[in-house]
């Protein structure tokens, strides 16, 4: 069973109308691992956003660990860089004036300027990637480049890491590699993760938690095994019984 | 050519240039991050210069800075004499009428900074200025050298603002342009020729350098 806190550490509500497609996802967290689930163009990403302050929904809230984080009813709206929140996209999005290590120590303005170097170190040396580090981002392929942008995001050691297909130019391997390590680090310190796939069979040997969305709202949310037994369930009926 | 006027010329346009980026570098990063309701009235007030001829903007400074208002008074009270017919009052008028010339190569060079990269710094905690130093201003270094071009070179080439604010006092306000005005009038061809040329020269030697740069950057 994945680890879960005795209490949901995030709750959210979040309604929209983003163009002709309405969003309403009411959720909450409390498994250190949580995959987000659902064909594209059924709101994971902008639930992602959302949740990282990017955009704001037009109407909900979103507490994290006690602390409302948005609120608007009562006009909260903590800012994207205060939340606490790691972001990391599909899309790189590297500062290509830097080199890897300053892309990495660009978060860290909080830290004593003696340990940004060590921080730095060890999260590239987490993520495979120290040799990287005195070179700029257009010198890197695109999974090297994907690699730095979490290394970006976990260096600060936010309360809550949002991952959007962060992989996807990654091969089956080093992708597992990472996933595995990724998981001990996060785990190590107590920073749960909330990560969109297509994949189910991911979730279910993660042993995460799974919330499935369809249509822009949650149709599901268990274990990975219920979930999976739900699907297989609802598809044999629908063989069994196609009208 | 009149080498007074060459020389308070280039100190018009050096000093109107900084002031200039001093001003529009933090307003076009505002225009670019900022959503508030009322930026089109700021970008409309800031371009209106590229429309209005210099004679109106020049007339409406002549009054803004002469002692009939407030703020005529009040500078007159302080430094001892007016705004107005003083190189100080020249950069004034010249940092409103040249302001465009700054602002929108910057905006422009700003808002072509990929959203998502712009994204990733505010969620590592970046606030306005961070933002505006370190991922802003280096990713649009062209841009800046762009504004900073186009303020200096419309600077060095203005006329109607400069004549209304300045008039034509040797050594204080008579600018190269002016300079052109006087000898036409006194029937100084050859003079008025020699720097006309020479401001012609200079105008197409920054654009073209600035084009050259432009180009060797996309090529490359």
């Amino acid at each position: 069973m994945p680890e879960r806190t005795q209490e949901p550490f995030l709750t959210a509500r979040l309604h929209s109308r983003l163009g002709n497609f309405s969003l309403k996802a009411d959720f909450s967290l409390s498994a250190r691992w949580t995959v987000l689930f659902g064909p594209s163009g059924v709101g994971k990403t902008s639930v992602m956003r959302m949740l990282a302050g990017l955009i704001r929904p037009d109407e909900g809230s979103i507490r994290l660990n006690g602390n409302t984080l948005l609120d608007t009813r009562s006009g909260i709206f903590i800012a994207p860089g205060s939340r606490g929140i790691g972001f990391v996209t599909q899309r790189p999005a590297l500062f290509q004036h830097m080199s890897v290590a300053d892309n990495i120590a660009f978060g860290l303005h909080s830290v004593p300027s003696a340990e940004q170097g060590d921080r730095v170190h060890s999260i590239l040396e987490l993520l495979e990637a120290a040799p990287l580090a005195s070179r700029k981002p257009a010198a890197l392929s695109g999974g090297e480049q994907q690699r730095i942008a979490l290394a970006r995001t976990l260096a600060p050691e936010p309360r809550l890491v949002l991952l959007d297909e962060p992989f996807s130019a990654l091969d089956a391997s080093l992708k597992e590699r990472i996933l595995s390590k990724l998981e001990s680090w996060l785990g190590s310190r107590g920073i749960p993760a909330f990560y969109v796939s297509h994949n189910l069979a991911e979730a279910y040997q993660t042993d995460a938690d799974v919330i499935v969305m369809q249509d822009g709202s949650v149709a599901a949310h268990g274990s990975a095994r219920d979930v999976l037994a739900e699907e297989r369930d609802r598809l044999l009926r629908r063989l069994a019984d196609p009208d | 050519m009149d080498i007074g006027a060459l020389w308070l010329t280039l100190k018009l346009a050096t000093i109107t240039t900084l002031i200039l980026l001093l001003i529009a570098i933090p307003l076009a990063g505002w225009l670019v991050l900022s959503r508030a309701r009322w930026k089109p009235l700021i970008e409309a007030l800031a371009a209106l210069p590229l429309l209005l001829p210099p004679t109106v903007l020049g007339f409406y400074l002549l009054v803004l800075l002469g002692p009939r208002t407030a703020v005529g008074r009040g500078y007159a009270a302080v430094f001892g004499h007016p705004l107005t017919f003083t190189f100080a009052g020249l950069v004034v008028g010249s940092v409103i009428y040249s302001f465009p010339f700054a602002l929108q190569p910057l905006a422009s060079g700003f808002a072509a900074i990929d959203p998502a990269v712009m994204d990733a710094a505010k969620l590592l905690g970046a606030n306005p200025a961070r933002l505006l130093l370190r991922i802003l201003l280096p990713l649009a270094k062209r841009s800046m050298l762009t504004a900073a071009v186009l303020a200096f070179t419309h600077t060095i080439g203005e006329f109607g603002v400069v004549l209304m604010i300045g008039g034509d006092i040797p050594g204080v306000t008579r600018t190269l342009s002016i300079s052109i005005f006087d000898q036409v009038q006194d029937f100084r061809y050859a003079q008025a020729n020699h720097t006309a040329l020479a401001l012609l020269a200079f105008s197409f030697v920054a654009l073209l350098l600035l084009y050259w740069r432009r180009s060797g950057a996309s090529n490359a």
